[in-house]
């Protein structure tokens, strides 16, 4: 009974889990793409320029008002191009958490699948299972046993049903 | 000199409440004025005084206006300089357009600009009730559109089901089931001569079916999306019927497939409390 219930919770969070994906490739992100120095240095530098540009009248000294202005306008550009990197190295972060969980998944059921082949879930009388005692015990095969293989496959059809009841 | 500026002024605040009503009056619909309604307009002289604060009190009369009346062209209707106690400033007759008391006033019937005015009529207008007769309009507008047309007024029971809650009684009914399964199967009894749990599983489903055929035809299930295999036989060049079949077999089958899903995890958690 403990491995049905095991196995239930694991197929209830696996289904919750893409919900998060957003978050969890935040928190990633957070630890794998830092900012570096350059980029800490090129957005010092554009406040410093912002800084001197507010203490000049743009109609007593529009020369050096427009030079500096073409200064923050080409390390803002710099910037940016560095910002537009990151956010694509983010979005193929995301798409590799997604594809990680799915793949995490399968991997723990076709590991669970192979140690629990032969041993039952659970045992009712062969019985109460006619006619599909065999389709209920797979993959161990033994009468009135609920196989590993049964028991995901209503596992996730509750778990769809449900959510889909209380929108989910 | 003066009387002609107090003359000039009244006309003006007369034509500028006139177009308020023929405003009002085309929000209603009704028709524009002709000349020979004129004579339906009725004449009050004395009680006319906007200026006066009784006015307050006076009790409101609602005459419908007829459509000789309400045209902004009418330029007979003139307010009649006798009429008033005091010449009307311009401040007052906008105040007045605006509030919602009675606005009376006379009107001429001769020419449209004169200097002598003489009282034909009264008229009463509040816009209190022009707006609950807008509403009485609409009202009347939607009743006859359903008179004209009788096959669409056929009075339909209401519905006491929706897909949700449907799809919630479903689940509970499977979970009643099964718990009444487990209760008859651990006294040893068989369930229709056998002894087998998908037996009332399967009842219950023809149940369900009949349920649906007959009394619960109105409720449209909850329709299972289209998936890649619909997608690819389509672009096969499978018939639109035959997919309409196809649909329908399928998410019979998906329903099904998920209600022994309930029905048989409800089951075995009934058995593991019970036993």
């Amino acid at each position: 009974m403990f491995l049905m219930v095991l196995i239930f919770m694991l197929e209830f969070a696996f289904a919750l889990l893409p919900k998060f994906v957003g978050e969890l490739t935040t928190m990633i992100a957070k630890l794998i793409f830092t900012v570096t120095n350059e980029e800490l240095n090129l957005r010092a530098e554009i406040k410093d320029l912002k800084e001197e540009q507010s203490n000049i009248s743009i109609t007593d000294d529009f020369a050096r008002y427009a030079r500096l202005q073409r200064k923050v306008d080409k390390l803002l550009a710099v910037g940016k191009e560095k910002g537009n990197e990151r956010k694509q190295r983010v979005s193929y972060l995301r798409m590799a958490v997604t594809v990680g969980i799915y793949i995490l998944h399968a991997v723990i059921l076709l590991l669970l699948m192979f140690l629990l082949r032969s041993e039952p879930l659970s045992y009712l009388p062969h019985q109460w299972l006619f006619p599909l005692g065999n389709f209920v015990a797979f993959p161990t095969g033994a009468q009135g046993a609920i196989g590993l293989g049964f028991w995901v496959i209503i596992s996730n059809s509750v778990i769809h049903r449900v959510r889909g009841l209380i929108g989910l | 000199m003066s009387d002609r500026a107090a003359a000039q002024r009244e006309a003006r605040r007369r034509k500028i409440t006139q177009n308020a009503q023929a405003r009002m009056n085309k929000l209603l619909g009704r028709s524009d004025v002709t000349e020979t309604e004129d004579q339906d307009i009725k004449i009050s002289a004395p009680e006319v005084s906007p200026d006066t604060s009784s006015s307050k009190d006076d009790e409101i009369q609602l005459q419908p206006p007829s459509p000789a009346q309400t045209s902004p062209y009418n330029l007979r209707r003139r307010p009649q300089r006798s009429d008033f106690s005091s010449t009307p400033s311009p401040e007052t007759v906008t105040q007045k357009e605006l509030t919602t008391e009675p606005i009376i006033f006379t009107g001429e019937t001769s020419s449209p600009v004169s200097e002598e005015y003489e009282p034909n009529f009264e008229f009463h207008h509040n816009r209190r009730d022009a707006a609950a007769d807008v509403t009485e309009t609409a009202a009347d507008l939607n009743s006859k559109s359903k008179t004209q047309d009788p096959s669409k007024t056929e009075v339909q029971p209401p519905s006491t089901f929706d897909a949700k809650a449907l799809e919630l009684l479903r689940v509970v009914v499977c979970v009643m089931t099964s718990l009444f399964s487990r209760s008859v199967l651990a006294l040893g009894f068989g369930l229709f001569m056998v002894e087998s749990i998908f037996l009332p599983f399967l009842a219950m489903e023809l149940f369900y079916t009949y349920l649906m055929e007959t009394s619960l035809k109105d409720v449209s299930p909850v329709q299972s999306q289209a998936t890649l295999v619909s997608a690819a036989l389509m672009l096969c060049g499978m018939k639109p019927e035959l997919m309409g079949v196809y649909h329908k077999i399928m998410s019979h089958i998906a329903v099904i497939a998920s209600d022994f899903s309930i029905y048989f995890f409800s089951f075995v958690i009934w058995n593991a409390l019970l036993s």
